[in-house]
């Protein structure tokens, strides 16, 4: 039993290493600490800054709503494709669909300037169609300030991971309780809450978790999409950090402390949500 | 019923038109040499978009240095997610909640956090610039991923043929080799060719633990599509594909040949 759990240790180790180090090295810098450039008081300041300033809450408030909607989105819309994966088994379809998974987000991102730009091939054809005279007719859905190309690229990106993951849970569905409940004379809603959602709600929430995380805190896809006056977090982050001046890398350090503390707290809040819901105190 | 079964057919059709519609954009821009705005099709097809990438000075080494990080990641994630999933799959202790959460929160937490707080931490250690750092820093993002996958493997598998084994008398390296690897062999080749597709579409540790010194494709590819050369970074885009389907190919033939036996 001890040695297998050796074998635990390297990973624990670099994961452990790792986050700890960065941790540390990050409230040691955000709270003043910073020798580097004379800098050696320890206080709140920083943390102050990045919470009063509009222009950080701003980027917060953004990157909260392009990350809710593109999970919520995301999670219904794959969820009905893997129900539909479910119905058609053909092998070619399912591969196809579970395409773009492995595609990374800038070429997504870059796909996505191609196709609905002012320039892209929609816009294109709207012009031949006679439908608009002029590029600038075409609807900017492209660095614009609602973040619809953003938005788009991680749907792209994350229905089909959500239905491919939810697949095989719904495969276990068709072993019959659906019918079962039918049978008894159950709604179609009542299935729904009482069958459906306990045997997968801990799947969907573990899929907020990760969606939420990832589409708040990502850089590159708005760093090509988004619009210049609505930045994200990560955008903010980055353009402090890539500064010359050192003298900004203490609020870069609050705010990566700040996003960090968001998505801690977003992970934990649904993950008592799921634990109260039905379906989430069984082991397993 | 025949006709609701021919919709769902339909829609996951269109769903699946959906999706390789702007792969087929994509290629089209790397062979086009004229493609004006209100055209549809381009107006010159021609390879001169590969030609100026293949002139680039940093072109070879990008590719180069992208795979060989992405193989030297793989390796490493996999040896040190195998038995780490093993473990968390079997113990009894932890809730499988709780182990989820240890295994994601490299996903939780944001990425660029970490990495700019490594790269002040790696500039210390002098570990900017080097492969170690960088593979270093690409297995921290791509554990979870492989763990998952494993974590998986192992629950389905089972513990019973190892105890079966164990209590013949087979040390636990034998084990291994003539029982876990075969039968997890399929769980293991997906999360080596996931672990290698999420290290090569790297952006940000790159960028910031690399130091300037090491080029890898995505690092190229950025700037093209941010200054609306689409041709160059469709072509890049195209080489990168390419590059991570071989690197799949390849780890595919390194970890036991293409699939063979039970097929469920």
């Amino acid at each position: 039993m001890n040695k297998k759990r050796v074998l635990v240790i390297p990973f624990l180790l670099l994961n452990g290493a790792v986050i700890l180090a960065a941790l540390f090295k990050g409230i040691q810098i955000s709270l003043g600490y910073y020798p580097l450039i004379g800098l050696n008081k320890i206080s709140l300041t920083n943390y102050q800054q990045v919470l009063n300033d509009p222009f950080f809450q701003k980027s917060l408030g953004y990157s909260c709503y392009l990350a809710l909607t593109a999970t919520f989105l995301s999670l219904l819309l794959g969820l009905l494709l893997a129900f539909l994966l479910l119905k058609v088994k053909n092998p070619w379809l399912h591969k196809i669909i579970s395409l773009p998974i492995s595609l990374p987000h800038i070429i997504v991102a870059l796909m996505m300037m191609q196709m609905i730009g002012q320039t892209g091939i929609i816009s294109r054809f709207f012009f031949q169609l006679g439908w608009i005279q002029e590029v600038g007719q075409f609807l900017l859905m492209i660095h614009d300030s609602g973040g619809v190309g953003i938005i788009l690229v991680f749907l792209y990106k994350e229905i089909p991971y959500v239905a491919v993951t939810t697949l095989a849970i719904l495969q276990q569905l068709q072993l019959g309780y659906i019918e079962v409940a039918r049978n008894l004379g159950a709604s179609s809603v009542r299935i729904f809450f009482a069958v459906i959602l306990p045997m997968i709600q801990k799947t969907l929430f573990t899929l907020f978790i990760i969606l939420f995380c990832f589409t708040f805190a990502s850089f590159e896809v708005p760093y090509l999409l988004g619009n210049p006056s609505n930045q994200t977090v990560a955008l903010t982050a980055y353009d402090l950090f890539t500064q010359a001046d050192l003298t900004t890398r203490p609020q870069a350090f609050a705010l990566n402390l700040v996003m960090s503390g968001i998505c801690l707290v977003v992970a934990a809040v649904a993950l008592v949500i799921s634990r109260i819901l039905p379906g989430g105190r069984k082991t397993s | 019923m025949k006709r609701s079964s021919k919709r769902h057919y339909f829609l996951l059709l269109f769903a699946a038109i959906l999706v390789i519609l702007p792969l087929l954009l994509l290629f089209l821009w790397s062979v086009s040499a004229k493609w004006m705005y209100p055209a549809v099709f381009p107006q010159v097809f021609a390879g001169s978009v590969y030609q100026q990438m293949l002139n680039e000075p940093n072109f070879w080494p990008a590719v180069l240095n992208s795979l060989l990080i992405a193989f030297a990641v793989t390796i490493v994630t996999i040896i040190i997610a195998l038995p780490a999933a093993r473990y968390f799959a079997f113990q009894k202790r932890l809730s499988h909640r709780l182990v989820e959460i240890m295994i994601y929160l490299p996903l939780i937490l944001p990425a660029i956090a970490i990495i700019t707080s490594s790269q002040v931490l790696f500039l210390q250690l002098h570990l900017t610039g080097t492969f170690f750092g960088m593979i270093l820093i690409h297995t921290y993002l791509c554990l979870p991923y492989a763990m998952q996958i494993l974590l998986e493997s192992y629950r389905n598998l089972g513990e019973g043929y190892s105890l079966t084994a164990q209590t013949l008398g087979a040390d636990s390296w034998s084990i291994f080799w003539q029982i876990t690897w075969p039968l997890l062999r399929p769980g293991i080749t997906t999360s080596a060719m996931l672990v290698f597709i999420v290290s090569c579409s790297q952006y940000l540790p790159t960028f910031f633990i690399g130091g300037g010194k090491i080029v890898t494709l995505p690092l190229l590819l950025l700037p093209y599509a941010n200054n609306g050369r689409f041709g160059l970074a469709s072509s890049y885009s195209l080489i990168f594909l390419g590059c991570t389907m071989l690197g799949v190919f390849i780890l595919k033939l390194m970890i036991g040949g293409i699939q063979r036996g039970t097929k469920h």
